[in-house]
Formats: C-alpha cells, structure tokens, sequence
C-alpha cells in the first residue's frame, strides 16, 4: 500500500469505529432512559457531544490546553538543558558518576504519583514552578540515561582516534561526544514530550486551578464527560503534533542522519 | 621540521620490548623485540592471526605502554614525541566522524593542531583529497561511502597532517582484491613522496611485499621476531610488479619462512 492509501484506510477505521461507537451509545442510551434510569451522558460522552463540547467550550479547552503546553514545554527544555549538564558532569568527573548516578536511578524509583505532592508542598499550591518541576523530574530522566550511555560506550576507534590528536577530554566531548548525542536527543524527545505533558498534568491534578489536567478534574466532578473527553483528546492531538514535528525536523537538523542512497 | 636536517640514519629503536595483557597469563602480548628503523621506511609486521602484531602496533603508537624494554625515537623516548601530535593510525574499521562530511573528516586534527593556521586548512585539504583522488566525495557522509572510499578518508585523515609516523593496522584487510591493490598503490606513492616512516600490518603477504621495504616475521603468541627479510625489486611498485617472477619469489619465501616457524612449534 501507498502512503496515502495507508492513510486513507486509517481515516476510515478510525471513522468506522467512531460511526460504532455513536450508535452502540445511542441504542444503550435510550433503554436506559425508557427505564427510567439515568442518561448515559452523565458518565460517558458519545462523539456527537464530544464535538458539542468541542464547539461551545472550545476556547476553554484550547486556552487551557496551552496553558498546559507551556508548562510541560518549559519542563522539557529545562529537563533536557539539565540531563545535558549533568551527562557532561558525569564524563567529566567519573567520581561524580560513581556517588550521582545512582541517586539519579533512585530519585527515578519514587512514583512520581507520590512525589508530585511533595514537590507541590515544597513550591507551593497553584504555581508555575511546582508544576514545571514535577515536569522536569519526568522528562529529564530517559535523556540523562540516553546521553550518559553514548557517552561511557564510546567506540574504540574514537578513543584510539583521541589518542592519536592527543585531544583533551574537553576536546574530546566537543568533537566527539557531543554532536554524536545530539541525534539522542531525536529518540528522547519522542520519550520525553508525551512525558513531560504527563508531568505537567499530573501538577494541574493535585495542585493547580489552571491547565488542561485542572479541567478534567473539574470536568468529572461535574459530571460533565464531554468536556473531559475533549480535554484529553486535545493534550493527545498536541503530544502527537509535536512528535510528528520532530520527525519532520530531525533530517534537516541532522543531515548524516537521512538515509540516502549509497553513491556506488 | 628539524627532523630533515636531522636525518640519522635510525630513526625509531626498540630494544627488548616486552609486554602482557593483565589476566592473560603472560601467553598473549608481545616478547623481546628489537629493531631499528631508518626514516623514510615502510616497514610490514607478518604473522599468523592472533600472534600480537596489533599489540605490537599500539605498543609502537603508544596506545599500550611496555613492561619491560624501550622505544626511543630520535634518541628520544617515545612518549614525549607522541605528544607532539605527530603520529597517523588507521584501524581495520575506518574511523570515521559521522556527523561530518569527508572535508570536516580530514579536517578535524588540522583544526586541533596547533601548528596549522586556519586559512591553510582548507587548500590543505583540497590537496589531501585531490591527491586520494576522492574530492568528488568531499560533501559526503561516511555512510554514504562504500568500504574502499572510507578507508581511503581514514588514510587520507591519517596523513593529513604529515605525522612523521604512520602506523596501519590491517587497513584494506575488510575491501575487496582488486580495489586493495590499487589502494596499496596509492599508500607506497604517498609515504614514499612525503617520506614517511610507515608500520603496516597486514595478514596478507602479497600486501606486505608489494609495500614494504622490510618484512619483520613474527610469531605468536607471546610475538617474537622470527625473520627478517629485505624487500628490493629491481622495478617501480605499481601493479606490474605483481606479474613478475622475482615478486612470486619474495612471496614464497615469506610463506616459507612462516610455515617453518610453524613446524617447530
């Protein structure tokens, strides 16, 4: 199959179980009410409110979508600036490696469902940098491991090559090092995006009166599915928008990267 | 450089080297080896797989350090001229940057040299590509690069900066027949126009005679210098001499000289 008949033929899945899932809802829906039990809409959304939901609380959902960005974008870019300083640190100083490494895996262990909270008393309800950091603590992890592998496991030849410049350490992980874990970076980012989102939400749960992961806590305690289920789609659309980014950006940044064909 | 009005006739001494790997038991490395080299010479270490020639190399190259015995170069020991940036080695794989094209590749000790000025960089490297007849490669990266073109790079990264030493571990040992050939070729016509001293090792005899011009024969392992031969033919190295009987000869007395080794083991 071709690109775009691949494409078609998932449109039209997702379109066929979107079709499925209106009418299962309906059909159930009005037994329930000719029983005279509660409407389903309390609990669930169908698409058709989804998209209610979508067109009257739009500017809701979308304002509050960005706020979320923001923050899980701000965690991200300061979660990857962390990993990269302390990747160098750890080439630099095996010492540091050696006492570091382990409370990295160990700060990693704590469920950050439980370490969310901590964070929140320490920074404060409804702020900015609580919910950054809870972020940053997510997103930060996987490109620290990432970085830290390409760099301990070094090919031979590049450390035969190091020796024969005669290249200091630091010339060494400004020629070498460096930009060969920049395309690490491509892997973790498609890790860590949807993580730090994560993060950020998981902040607007417990402390915040503000953001797309605020809005489905509100929208389920006022029972009000649709909003929720908008909610959740529109944080998935924006994960998936910039993963998609990044896959389209990467050959460009990185042009040894592209496959072409061999010359002979 | 001092070192061409300084032009003693032996170079590079090794006297009684001897090395072991830790946890080896003392059966690998390398044993009480000794030689002079004069300047200018390429000189082949033949020997059966596994006997220690590449220990020997990086032993040379510095990259091993000997337990016993002495290198001194110049009447030097060796360790402070490998500081002075002034030594080439190609390994079996090519090594090669990927994240920078051919010209960045060749590049890269010119720009961490520090004798090198920046605006002769570029026209150093034009030269250096012109003269491996790869400078329609120059913006490619090394994965776009069959075998031969790469190795030719990591030679060419090697010289680029006229190391007095060129040490070559196995470097055409992965490419086919016919381009090794003219890949051997290409490497006598750059040490002999630039003189320089050349280490080679190689599992091919055919190579090592066609290049060098002295063959030392080792044995394994612990390697030891089992023979020694001059190589002279009474005509220019190109592909030529491959055809003539008096290059048969020299490889089936190298042959000849191994297997005896072999039968007194």
């Amino acid at each position: 199959m071709n690109r775009k008949s691949r494409i078609l033929a998932s449109i039209l899945f997702i379109t066929i179980l979107v079709i499925g899932w209106q009418v299962t809802f309906s059909l159930f829906n009005e037994q329930r009410l000719v029983s005279g039990q509660t409407s389903l809409s309390a609990f669930m959304a169908s698409p058709s409110v989804v998209l209610d939901a979508f067109i009257l609380e739009g500017n809701l959902i979308f304002s509050e979508t960005l706020v979320t960005l923001a923050r899980a974008a701000t965690g991200f870019i300061i979660g990857v600036i962390l990993a990269f300083v302390v990747a160098f640190i750890f080439f630099f100083s095996p010492v540091a490696r050696i006492l570091l490494y382990p409370l990295t895996v160990a700060i990693n262990a704590f469920p950050i469902v439980g370490f969310a909270p901590v964070i929140i008393l320490i920074f404060g309800q409804n702020s900015f940098l609580s919910i950054v950091f809870v972020s940053v603590l997510i997103s930060y992890f996987p490109t620290l491991v990432c970085l830290d592998a390409s760099a301990s496991r070094l090919k031979k030849e590049y450390i035969d090559l190091s020796k024969v410049l005669n290249l200091s350490r630091f010339q060494m992980y400004r020629k070498i090092i460096f930009p060969s874990s920049l395309p690490v970076l491509v892997v973790t980012a498609k890790l860590s995006i949807p993580a730090s989102i994560i993060g950020a939400m998981l902040g607007e749960w417990l402390g915040s009166r503000q953001g797309i992961g605020h809005l489905i806590i509100i929208s389920m305690y006022q029972l009000k599915p649709g909003i929720l289920y908008a909610s959740l789609i529109s944080v998935a659309l924006v994960s998936l928008v910039f993963v998609i980014i990044i896959e389209r950006v990467y050959p460009l940044l990185f042009p040894w990267l592209k496959d072409d064909l061999s010359n002979d | 450089m001092e070192s061409s009005s300084n032009r003693s006739p032996e170079l590079l001494e090794v006297q009684d080297l001897c090395f072991t790997y830790p946890h080896s038991g003392g059966n690998k490395g390398v044993q009480d080896i000794s030689f002079k080299i004069s300047r200018g010479e390429i000189v082949s270490f033949v020997g059966p797989s596994g006997c220690g020639k590449t220990t020997l190399l990086r032993l040379l190259a510095g990259f091993l350090f000997p337990r016993e015995g002495e290198i001194s170069y110049k009447g030097l020991p060796i360790k402070d001229f490998l500081k002075a940036r002034k030594i080439g080695y190609t390994n079996q794989i090519p090594c090669l940057l990927p994240h920078r094209t051919v010209e960045e590749n060749i590049m890269l000790p010119l720009e961490i040299h520090p004798s090198f000025q920046k605006r002769n960089i570029k026209e150093k490297c034009t030269n250096i590509l012109t003269a491996f007849n790869i400078l329609q490669y120059k913006n490619y990266y090394p994965h776009q690069l069959s075998g031969g073109t790469s190795q030719k790079v990591s030679l060419a990264t090697a010289v680029v900066y006229e190391p007095e030493l060129l040490f070559l571990d196995e470097p055409f040992s992965s490419i086919d027949e016919f381009t090794r050939e003219r890949l051997d070729q290409d490497l006598v016509e750059v040490s002999r126009m630039s003189e320089y001293t050349t280490f080679l090792v190689t599992h091919s005899l055919e190579e090592a005679a066609f290049v060098s011009d002295r063959i030392f024969i080792l044995s394994g392992s612990p390697a030891t210098i089992v023979g020694e031969m001059k190589i002279k033919f009474s005509c220019s190295r190109n592909l030529a001499l491959k055809q003539r009987v008096e290059f048969f000869e020299t490889v089936n007395s190298l042959k000849k000289i191994i297997e005896r080794n072999e039968q007194k083991k």
